[in-house]
């Protein structure tokens, strides 16, 4: 059975925290789950998480913390062949740049809880086997591709006028890093099954 | 102890920007603090290179990216090597930033090949930045290079130099970038020996390679 690391805040006021996904992961993707919390976040290694087949990558506050040494070695993870989906805030890293470099994308901000449909494209009808577009409330995260790495767009959504990239994913190195400008909440995470499985998919294309 | 440089150029087939000459500057630029060791166009050693041995790479390799067919491969030790705490300073030629992954870590890469109408007089002023490398280091003037530069907004750099295009507008031309624990410099001008005899600009080089080894 696959092996997926969840990084994430257990408790993060006003965030959201990793009780959701740490319950639904399993079952949506059929790998088999371990946790890092924030307690944990300054120690993590690439030596003891090299071996996981997927890394989501969805802590609220990286940005607040000191954690040069663990993006570092998240971006060694990605350097040699790993998988990571960032999730969420996990996408505003503040100043780490190597963990920046590796979504291909520049985070503008998010906004409140609202309706969304998560619409997909043709590669995310074809990796996610689902045709149809997903009605959610969920927080909608802002991102602008990088101007250099063109990545695969999978899903969208709109917000105003404006359609924002949802889930999108690109090669890294040897890895592969996909994006999710969503959370991940109690209230969304099943309904975003269909998307979660393009993802998984992307990584195994 | 003196640091460890490790340089990359071409002296065999340079297409506008040999190595020979430059590195009788450079070396006398840089030869109070640093030890060297070279490599000119065995680019497909330096896929696997060792450049944790050196203490930072200063590049300046002319079309490199023409030469090998493994360039992507060659830079990803690079940016391991960066991330992981070594020190990268890239001279004048920007071909690495050819290669996306790298042009992230530069923070830029060229809009558009060099043609030689670019060649000109150029008058490069200090950005008012407070970073150590700059410190010391006024302005000059070069016949140098005149690049188009497609910058990466999402690396934050420190910019160094600017060049002084009108009265009024200024166009960066040297920056600093930490990138995981390591440390990236690009600097713009050097086309030519001449650039490398300027007292100012060998002050920039020098603080460029001494603070991407981790000394300023």
């Amino acid at each position: 059975m696959k092996k997926a690391l969840l990084i994430g805040n257990r408790d993060c006021a006003g965030y959201m925290s990793i009780a959701a996904a740490e319950k639904a992961l399993p079952e949506i993707l059929g790998y088999a789950l371990d946790t890092v919390c924030e307690d944990g976040f300054s120690s993590i290694a690439y030596e003891d998480i090299k071996d996981y087949d997927l890394i989501v990558f969805m802590p609220c506050d990286w940005k607040d913390r000191d954690n040069l040494d663990a993006s570092v070695e998240l971006f060694r993870y990605i350097l040699h062949g790993g998988n990571m989906l960032i999730v969420g805030n996990g996408l505003d890293v503040g100043d780490r740049q190597e963990l920046k470099v590796i979504s291909a994308s520049v985070y503008k901000g998010s906004s409140y809880y609202t309706e969304l449909d998560i619409e997909p494209t043709d590669l995310g009808k074809k990796l996610s086997g689902c045709d149809e577009t997903v009605t959610v409330r969920d927080i909608p995260h802002f991102v602008k591709p990088d101007v250099f790495k063109t990545s695969d767009l999978l899903y969208s959504f709109r917000y105003g006028s404006v359609s924002y990239p949802a889930l999108f994913a690109q090669k890294w190195s040897r890895g592969k890093v996909a994006c999710m400008a969503l959370d991940l909440t109690s209230e969304s995470i099943c309904a975003l099954a269909p998307v979660l499985k393009a993802a998984a998919a992307y990584f195994n294309s | 102890m003196k640091k460890k440089l490790f340089l990359s150029g071409d002296y065999t087939f340079p297409l506008f920007h040999p190595l020979k000459n430059v590195d009788t500057e450079i070396f006398d630029i840089l030869g109070n603090d640093f030890e060297f060791a070279l490599n000119t166009e065995h680019f497909e050693s330096l896929e696997d290179y060792e450049y944790e041995k050196f203490d930072t790479v200063l590049l300046y390799n002319d079309h490199w990216i023409d030469k090998s067919p493994t360039v992507h491969q060659q830079v990803q030790s690079l940016i391991h090597y960066v991330v992981n705490g070594g020190g990268l300073l890239v001279v004048h030629n920007f071909e690495p930033g050819v290669d996306y992954e790298m042009a992230q870590m530069l923070g830029g890469a060229l809009k558009k090949t060099l043609v030689p109408q670019n060649h000109r007089h150029i008058d490069y002023v200090p950005s008012g930045t407070d970073h150590p490398i700059m410190k010391g280091v006024g302005p000059f003037s070069l016949e140098d290079d005149l690049f188009d530069i497609h910058h990466d907004r999402l690396t934050e750099k420190t910019v160094l130099l600017n060049a002084k295009i009108e009265e009024d507008i200024e166009v960066p031309m040297a920056w600093a970038i930490e990138f995981g624990m390591g440390r990236v410099v690009y600097i713009a001008p050097g086309h030519d020996v001449s650039a490398f005899k300027d007292p100012e600009y060998r002050k920039l080089l020098r603080n460029a390679a001494l603070w991407t080894a981790g000394e300023l």
